[in-house]
């Protein structure tokens, strides 16, 4: 134990960086897997920015409906941002991170609402919580919200 | 109006790339360009220094010196005879500016230097010298110290070096952290540096007062007694290993043609 | 690949609709445009780096917007909406969304 001592400030450095590389990759992609196999099983509801229904049909009751999601940043994540914010350019590791959070909350607010027949006039509201008042990101907020419509005509599903 | 409903194959939003690939050379650039201005900086920091003259480093000294030293333990005769050695060693070292030795109890066998001119001798230091020769050789360490500037330079390199890594980093404290271990990696290596200059001037000091340099490497040997030598360690440690002082001492002593002699007798009981 | 934000493409009629397609850049300015901008604090005026950096990080999201809309078979895309939020110091997400279609 003792010989790790002279190398106590850099496992300091390396190990956040090492865990939340391993731990970030593992939870991204099964968060990824998630997404894909709930994206597919709710292909069948239409969604539109727009703000006029495509499906004929009485409308029978319509309904704010929202999804939200808070993520935070890996370690990791967090490390090749602030060298990012160096040198410039864009920051893959955040493209990532905020591309999820947004499928995440469209997903989640179309299964608040099931047995609507369609979402419209989607839109997202993102926000950045930080627990420190200064410097590095502590968490996204993403809000999709839209109006959920539900129609009378049996046969649109 | 249809709905057909499709996903697409491939994800445009994210890059397709090791996430790795991309830290690791940034990282990588930054850190040799951080290495490589710290490096320049620190030469300027030392020009400087090396430039100053006596009363404005007497002044610099006079800001950041403890206005109240602490008092120590005890008084008494031990500490007036390391007195007198360090005044006997100061024609040698050729230095004039303030030396007051003050002896504290502690079991931690070293001896430190505080701008100022003070110089904290802690008792249990006495144990582990066999005679006059190797006490002295620690205290002209300690008055190498002063001779030299070092505390200026520190309190210099801490200015620029941090200053300078604060400009950049600037708000993001993630950075900041990234960038520590260069940091780190380059004050200790400055540290070593300056700790084996003082080695090598204390080495010239005693030969002069003594005609010879026997019991240099008294302190050093037993101090190094039963400890390993971690291969590697020595990249973060602010002063070279033991072994290390050794060698380095017994290689100048070679090269300057310096013999070893009798020793003196501690006069200074323990 | 005709772009609009109203719900149609004027002149045209919507056949069919593919759901909603989004791009997203994030991008980090450099040191460089920092200072410059901490020196423009002083004495105000635009900040033509940043203005700059982010009609890039724009142009690059409407691309990756359309080109998912390609994928999905679409050749237009309506009521675009766009939305900036800044996610980390030194960092800004440019967001595009809107509806795919397609247009005859």
């Amino acid at each position: 134990m003792e010989a790790l001592f002279p190398f106590l400030p850099l496992l300091v450095w390396i190990v956040p960086i090492v865990l939340g590389f391993v731990f970030g990759q593992i939870n991204e992609k099964r968060h990824y897997r998630s997404i894909h196999a709930r994206e597919k099983a709710w292909l069948h509801l239409p969604t539109t920015a727009s703000r006029y229904p495509i499906l004929p049909g009485h409308i029978v009751r319509s309904e704010l409906v929202g999804g939200s999601v808070v993520v935070s940043v890996d370690y990791f994540k967090r490390a090749a941002a602030g060298l990012r914010s160096i040198v410039g350019g864009p920051v893959k590791s955040y493209e990532s991170l905020l591309n999820r959070a947004k499928r995440e909350a469209v997903l989640r607010l179309k299964e608040s609402c099931p047995g609507a027949h369609e979402i419209v006039n989607l839109r997202l509201e993102t926000s950045s919580l930080s627990n420190n008042a200064r410097g590095s990101i502590g968490a996204v907020e993403i809000y999709a919200f839209a109006t959920a419509i539900y129609l009378a005509d049996a046969t649109a599903v | 109006m249809k709905y057909e409903p499709s996903l697409p194959q491939h994800n445009d939003n994210v890059i397709q790339e090791h996430p790795l690939k991309d830290f690791l050379s940034i990282l990588i650039k930054l850190a040799a360009l951080a290495l490589l201005g710290f490096f320049l900086l620190g030469l300027l920091v030392d020009a400087v220094v090396d430039r100053m003259d006596a009363s404005t480093e007497a002044s610099l000294t006079q800001l950041i010196a403890d206005k109240a030293a602490p008092a120590p333990v005890r008084g008494g005769t031990r500490e007036v005879q390391l007195q007198a050695l360090v005044d006997s060693l100061r024609s040698c070292a050729r230095f004039t500016g303030p030396a007051t030795v003050h002896l504290t109890e502690s079991d931690t066998p070293n001896a430190v230097v505080v701008p100022g001119g003070h110089i904290y001798v802690f008792s249990a230091l006495l144990k582990n010298v066999q005679s006059e020769n190797g006490l002295a050789f620690v205290l002209a360490h300690e008055m190498a110290h002063l001779a030299h500037r070092d505390h200026l330079r520190a309190l210099g390199r801490g200015i620029v070096l941090y200053g300078l890594a604060a400009l950049i980093s600037g708000d993001t404290s993630a950075l900041a952290g990234v960038l520590a271990p260069v940091q780190q990696l380059g004050d200790a290596s400055y540290s070593r540096s300056r700790e084996s200059a003082a080695d090598a001037r204390a080495l010239q000091v005693l030969a002069c007062r003594y005609g010879h340099a026997g019991g240099a490497t008294e302190f050093f040997e037993a101090l190094a007694k039963g400890k390993r030598d971690i291969p590697g360690s020595h990249y973060f440690q602010s002063h070279p290993a033991m072994q290390a002082r050794i060698a380095a001492l017994q290689a100048a002593m070679a090269q300057q043609g310096i013999k070893t002699g009798v020793v003196t007798p501690l006069a200074v009981p323990r | 690949m005709f772009l609009s934000n109203i719900e149609t493409i004027p002149g045209k009629t919507i056949t069919a609709s593919h759901g909603v397609v989004s791009g997203s850049t994030v991008r980090a300015k450099h040191v460089g445009r920092d200072i410059m901008a901490g020196l423009k604090n002083i004495v105000g005026g635009e900040l033509r780096g940043y203005t700059e950096l982010l009609n890039e990080s724009r142009d690059q999201a409407i691309e990756r917007m359309k080109a998912q809309a390609q994928q999905m078979g679409a050749n237009a895309i309506v009521n675009v909406r766009f939305s900036t939020s800044s996610v980390a110091v030194g960092a800004a997400e440019i967001y595009v969304y809107g509806t795919a279609v397609t247009v005859a």
